[in-house]
């Protein structure tokens, strides 16, 4: 859509799409680089033999795992908080906003130790969990809820600007026609926000992969596990380098694809439209 | 502004600016060990007020980590390891000059300071116990292994094999051990006998007798390519002279 807008601005637009192109350029180069350096310093046969090292593999297992449970937590937990969001005006909406952007701005690490404060044996809610022998630290149950933590955020929000952008009228006619609010939401807000909910979705995913530092501070590192692919790529970083560089393009991978699949979907919709 | 006020700017600034450039000589940047931690910062005071003028920079982390920075071209000094195959790595490679062994640790083992699970190092077997080690290439983890593997005929020939199977973590650093123990989020971590003595009363310490323990020896050494070759050298002299000795003597370091 954007070229359409050029083409319609005539020269003018071409040249600002120059002069622009050569302004983003840097920062753009910056960016790319390093990842172009990553998958550079490895070369294929060491690539293939750290992919099939069994630290690489049960990370992975263990990182597919749990990112696809946090992601189906993400959803259903996050779906009721972003139609209150979106849908509905009450006391303690910005609280609540400003709640949800919360895991977003501060360091992962200092969720992990939140996290510790709250769920660990001597925490908050923990200390009861352990008074009747439950124990969430250092397990796999620990890296699925760091997770839920910080990728849930991503999810709502996205989620959000997709109901916001359902049309409240249709969902008014379906009210005035008898439908129930269950009904409506499955009949109508649903299929037309379903982009915005798969996009955030993918989003929550993306982010999911990626934790690293609350799961660190609240699940501790061991292969199998809690050790998920980031945690394997600063262990092997201790004592093998292209080990550490080969699990590092695994994850890399995993999240050009989550964030490819969340632009397709975002494109289909506006195509749709 | 005219070109002559331009080029008085400029001489005004240059004025300004050297003097600092050249009084702000390049720190001595020191890479060393966790368990380091608390002893070397109290060294680089000392070391800094018997050299006024000279600043050192400490970057503490487990030493595979250092060691792998320090590969990868980390700007830095002083490389003080916890154990002598991350030395060695550095020697072979050139990277660093010939170490020098400056001091030793023994291990101990830590648990929270109340309701420990864990009594006597048989306990670590118990099932259901939470253990929590560094990792492999860690000092302090390889160490660790050392120690139960020692262990084992004495405390039943399972013994390994129920503390492997009782270990819920590979910490990146001795540090992150002791600091899980104080949490209570594990039942026992095994660390240097310095780290547990800088924890004070936040953790229990259970001692590992002799025949099981190992003496861990720490080497530091100059990095070959160093910016800062004089300071650097001097650093390590200092770590090895009475006063500095004497001061990973207060933290507990062995001679």
């Amino acid at each position: 859509m954007a070229f359409l807008n050029d083409t319609d601005r005539g020269p003018q637009g071409r040249r600002e799409l120059v002069g622009l192109a050569f302004a983003s350029a840097p920062l753009i180069l910056f960016l790319a680089i390093p990842f172009v350096a990553l998958v550079a310093s490895i070369s294929p046969a060491q690539w293939l033999h750290s992919v099939h090292s069994p630290d690489a593999i049960s990370a992975l297992a263990l990182t597919l795992r749990t990112t696809l449970l946090s992601t189906v937590i993400c959803i259903v937990g996050g779906l009721p908080v972003a139609l209150l969001l979106g849908r509905h005006r009450f006391r303690g909406r910005e609280f609540l906003d400003t709640l949800i952007d919360l895991p977003i701005s501060v360091p992962p690490v200092v969720v992990g130790v939140a996290l510790l404060m709250a769920f660990g044996r001597m925490g908050l809610i923990g200390k009861h969990f352990h008074a009747i022998g439950i124990d969430i630290g250092f397990t796999t149950a620990a890296v699925v809820l760091a997770q839920v933590v910080i990728a849930s955020p991503f999810f709502i929000k996205a989620a959000r600007a997709g109901i916001e952008g359902v049309d409240p009228r249709l969902e008014n006619a379906a009210r005035v026609l008898g439908a129930n609010p269950w009904r409506v939401f499955w009949t109508v807000t649903f299929p037309l926000a379903k982009p915005g909910l798969l996009a955030g979705g993918l989003l929550a995913w993306a982010r999911a992969l990626s934790e690293f530092g609350a799961t660190m501070m609240f699940a501790g590192n061991f292969p199998g596990r809690t050790q998920t692919l980031p945690l394997a790529v600063m262990s092997a970083f201790e004592s093998d380098l292209s080990l550490s560089v080969g699990i590092a393009t695994i994850s890399l991978i995993l999240s050009v694809v989550a964030l490819v699949g969340a632009k397709l979907i975002a494109r289909s919709w506006r195509t749709a439209w | 502004m005219s070109f002559k006020t331009s080029i008085r700017l400029l001489i005004l600034a240059l004025a300004v600016l050297l003097p600092t450039v050249n009084a702000t000589a390049s720190p001595i940047r020191v890479f060393a060990a966790a368990s380091l931690t608390e002893a070397f910062r109290d060294i680089g005071v000392a070391y800094e007020s018997k050299h006024p003028g000279d600043k050192v920079e400490f970057n503490f982390a487990g030493s595979p980590t250092l060691k792998t920075q320090i590969q990868q071209g980390a700007p830095v000094d002083v490389f003080a390891s916890a154990d002598l195959p991350n030395m060695q790595a550095l020697v072979d490679a050139k990277v660093v000059n010939a170490p020098v062994v400056f001091t030793r640790n023994t291990l101990v083992i830590v648990t929270p300071p109340k309701d420990a699970a864990v009594k006597s190092p048989a306990d670590l077997a118990k099932s259901g116990v939470k253990l929590v080690l560094a990792g492999q290439k860690v000092p302090a983890g390889h160490y660790a292994d050392e120690v139960l593997t020692k262990m084992t005929p004495a405390l039943g020939a399972d013994f390994a094999e129920k503390t492997r199977q009782n270990t819920v973590s590979r910490e990146s650093n001795v540090k992150a051990v002791l600091a899980k123990c104080i949490l209570g989020e594990a039942d026992a971590g095994i660390v240097f006998s310095t780290d547990a003595r800088s924890a004070g009363r936040t953790v229990r310490v259970i001692t590992i007798p002799t025949e099981y323990n190992v003496v861990a020896e720490y080497p530091i050494a100059t990095i070959t390519n160093a910016d800062n070759r004089s300071g650097a050298a001097s650093f390590v002299a200092f770590v090895l002279s009475k006063p500095g000795q004497a001061i990973l003597k207060k933290y507990g370091f062995l001679k």
